[in-house]
């Protein structure tokens, strides 16, 4: 077999697999709120992040749980959203609210 | 001497006294759950009853049933058709390269597949990535609707799956010893021929190990579905999910997880009832 | 250097100045060889010398970087192993672990797609010729080493190749296996008639079993002859060291006549056999096999004046027995010289004497027989 269609193979399924993860990276600074396109480099995010206490909670929460939990993470997810349907008064956000705000 | 036998029971207790209470007592409670009323007001009360299976023999269950099949069928091919390639390319790659690409293989997996299958959102989105890339280049028009659809699913539960099943496939084409195709060609094979007759006869555990583990995952996950497939999409593990979390009936949860469970069941037995005779039949 | 051949009778393959490199390793030099048609030729060399690499350039696996090989005449570059009339057996069998015997030696009929009906036959009288009647149904982690290696040659042989190659095939069995195996194979060469090329590096092995023999070092041909040329007559210091046991003797001509050289060695005159080839006052080395050579005691030669001048003809050395080891057949008789060089010597029991007769600290003298010596230049 050819080595570079080996070599092109292997390079597609890396960068299928990176991909999101460099997408991630790279919309963390991202200035802009809630729309894809770029509106500059920015690390608001991140430091809205070390500010808010209950997402950093939450981030201490998984870490227990992830600690404990079984070997295989796909079951182990029910275990981490399970915080996120504690019923909350009309006043506090949830979680998942304060992830997409 | 004894302090070794002490150092095992004590290790092996403590693995049987986890595997009890987190797993074999959360099972047990689900089956009890399943076979159990509901109020208004309590999730899980007397007296016994078949509700909870009654309401199972549907054909709205019967139609989400078949779709998580099919999907988790066609996710399991697809990555096996994608991952069979890789893994013989990882197998096949210089010894020095290889721990490599494992790991680079394994590093995504690392970090967190929720958060991974949200990034998708962004590439797979109408103004997403993907379709400003396929726009730039002039393939497409008008932009693709991928996301909350069937396919974004496929694509999300693939792309969380796809390690599954190349380490058990690169494993079982590590052991394939390269002579095989050699002495499968010197005998007259062509390329395919060999890789019919020999090679894929011979991953044969890796392929069944590889689609065990994308299978099952795939039937159960609900986060992907949730998120790619939109509210339209309901798969066994979003409707689990809903009748413990949003609908608040336990017995029917309970009652479709002891299903679910059973379809498990049933395809690990298919798998180790396959092993066992093919491990008979001549070394694989 | 090209080594003198024999003239081919018929030859099937052509090799002709064919290199191959990996990278910057030289494998093969330059090689020219034929290999006749129905003949039992086996390629010996230490490992690393390239011998497996000029098997897997006839079978396929590799093409050569420079030169080409031609199968009756034609050019076999860029046809590939599965169209070639020729088939492999592997030193490590490379049996088909999930099929069964049959199925394992039907292979290759069954990628030719053979008529179906044909197939048992073939498959049972292929199994018949290595003795393996009544395995067909078996699996290969059922069968011994040697039972492996049986289904491998019926498996190559079965499709009537033109040529069969083995790569040290016997490399993984104990010796007295190994033996009958070499005979069997001898045989069956002999009654297919198909020609055969055997890779190995073991010498008695490959003189068992040859009717010639390639001797090779590092990618280069080294001689090429009959089991006895290679031995009796070696072409260089290689060849001689790595057949056999070998006495080296270095001097220099003194003078030189129609039949005979004279030559110094070390302040003794040898007389040998005038070959042709040596120019007066060149350096050679004079080559010996331990069982070329004669020994006497120094009190035997004393008690009789004709042994003594029959033996002192074409010179001989004085020496010191250090030590006798007993062969079975024959014994071996270490010795060192006046001048420090040691020697050994075979001696065949004698029907008169039964015992060893030499014995540590003897002091001898060291003869040859005439004739049986090989001079070389000492061009090294």
């Amino acid at each position: 077999m050819n080595t570079f269609i080996k070599t092109v193979y292997a390079a597609l399924v890396y960068a299928f697999l990176y991909f999101p993860l460099v997408v991630m990276g790279v919309y963390s600074f991202n200035a802009s709120k809630y729309s894809i396109a770029w509106k500059g480099f920015s690390t608001t995010w991140y430091l809205k992040l070390l500010g808010n206490t209950q997402l950093l909670d939450a981030a201490l929460h998984s870490l227990t749980i992830a600690f404990f939990s079984e070997p295989w993470p796909p079951l182990s997810e029910p275990l981490q959203l399970w915080p996120c349907t504690a019923t909350v008064s009309p006043g506090e956000k949830s979680c998942t609210d304060s992830c997409m705000s | 001497m004894a302090n070794k036998k002490i150092f095992r029971s004590f290790s092996i207790g403590l693995v049987v006294c986890w595997m009890i209470a987190f797993a074999v007592i959360p099972n047990i409670l689900v089956l009890t759950a399943s076979f159990l009323s509901r109020t208004d007001s309590q999730f899980l009360t007397m007296p016994l009853t078949f509700d909870g299976y009654d309401q199972l023999f549907t054909p709205l269950i019967a139609g989400i049933v078949m779709r998580s099949l099919g999907l988790a069928c066609m996710v399991t091919v697809t990555c096996l058709l994608l991952g069979y390639p890789f893994a013989w390319i990882l197998a096949r790659a210089p010894k020095k390269h290889r721990h490599l690409l494992i790991v680079m293989l394994i590093i995504p997996f690392w970090t967190n597949s929720l958060i991974r299958t949200y990034a998708l959102i962004a590439i797979l989105n109408t103004s997403g990535l993907l379709n400003k890339a396929l726009m730039t280049m002039g393939l497409i028009e008008t932009p693709l609707r991928i996301l909350y659809t069937k396919s974004a699913v496929l694509i999300g539960l693939t792309y969380t799956l796809l390690p599954f099943m190349v380490l058990p496939l690169y494993a079982a084409i590590e052991k394939l010893d390269p002579r095989l195709r050699e002495a499968a060609r010197d005998l007259g094979a062509s390329r395919l021929a060999s890789l019919l007759k020999i090679e894929l006869p011979l991953t044969q555990s890796g392929i069944i190990a590889g689609s065990m583990l994308v299978f099952l995952p795939a039937l159960g996950m609900f986060y992907v579905p949730d998120i790619l497939g939109g509210a339209k999409s309901v798969l066994i593990g979003n409707f689990i999910r809903d009748q413990f979390m949003i609908a608040r009936n336990w017995p029917f949860g309970s009652a479709a997880s002891i299903f679910l469970t059973l379809i498990m069941i049933v395809m690990l037995s298919l798998y180790a009832w396959r092993t066992t005779r093919t491990r008979q039949g001549g070394r694989l | 250097m090209t080594p003198p051949q024999t003239t081919p009778p018929c030859g099937l393959i052509a090799v002709q100045s064919v290199s191959k490199y990996f990278g910057e390793d030289i494998a093969l030099s330059n090689l020219d060889l034929t290999i006749n048609q129905g003949e039992f030729l086996t390629i010996l060399g230490p490992s690393g010398c390239g011998k497996t690499t000029l098997l897997r350039l006839l079978a396929g696996f590799e093409a050569p970087s420079s030169g080409r090989i031609t199968l009756e005449g034609k050019n076999i570059l860029g046809i590939p192993p599965e169209d070639r009339p020729v088939n492999t057996v592997f030193q490590s069998y490379a049996l088909f672990p999930h099929m069964t015997v049959f199925e394992n030696v039907a292979f290759g009929l069954r990628m030719k797609n053979t008529p179906v009906r044909e197939i048992p036959e073939r498959v049972t009288e292929a199994l018949r010729l290595v003795k393996l009647n009544g395995f067909s149904k078996r699996h290969p982690h059922e069968l011994s080493g040697g039972q492996q290696q049986r289904v491998a040659i019926a498996r190559a042989i079965v499709n009537d190749p033109l040529m069969l190659l083995l790569d040290e095939p016997m490399s993984a069995l104990d010796s007295r296996l190994r033996k009958n195996l070499q005979m069997e194979l001898k045989h069956l060469q002999r009654k297919l008639g198909i020609t055969f090329v055997l890779v190995t590096h073991d010498q008695e092995e490959a003189f068992s079993m040859s009717d010639r023999i390639v001797v090779m070092d590092e990618g280069e041909l080294m001689q090429v002859g009959t089991p006895r040329e290679i031995y009796e007559e070696p072409a260089n210091m290689f060849v001689a060291r790595f057949v056999g046991e070998i006495n080296v003797f270095s001097g220099r001509v003194i003078n030189r006549g129609q039949e005979q050289l004279n030559i110094d060695v070390n302040k003794t005159v040898c007389t040998v056999k005038n070959k042709g080839g040596f120019e007066q006052g060149q350096k050679v080395r004079i080559l010996l096999r331990p069982e070329d050579m004669r020994i006497e005691t120094v009190r035997d030669l004393d008690a009789d004046p004709e042994l003594r001048k029959d033996f002192a003809l074409g010179g001989y050395f004085r020496g010191r027995v250090d030590e006798t080891v007993y062969k079975g057949a024959t014994y071996d008789v270490y010795t060192t010289l006046a001048s420090g060089k040691s020697l050994v010597i075979t001696e065949f029991f004698n029907e008169d004497d039964e015992d060893v007769y030499f014995q540590p600290g003897d002091e001898v003298a060291i003869s040859w027989v005439q004739g049986w010596e090989v001079v070389l230049p000492d061009g090294e």
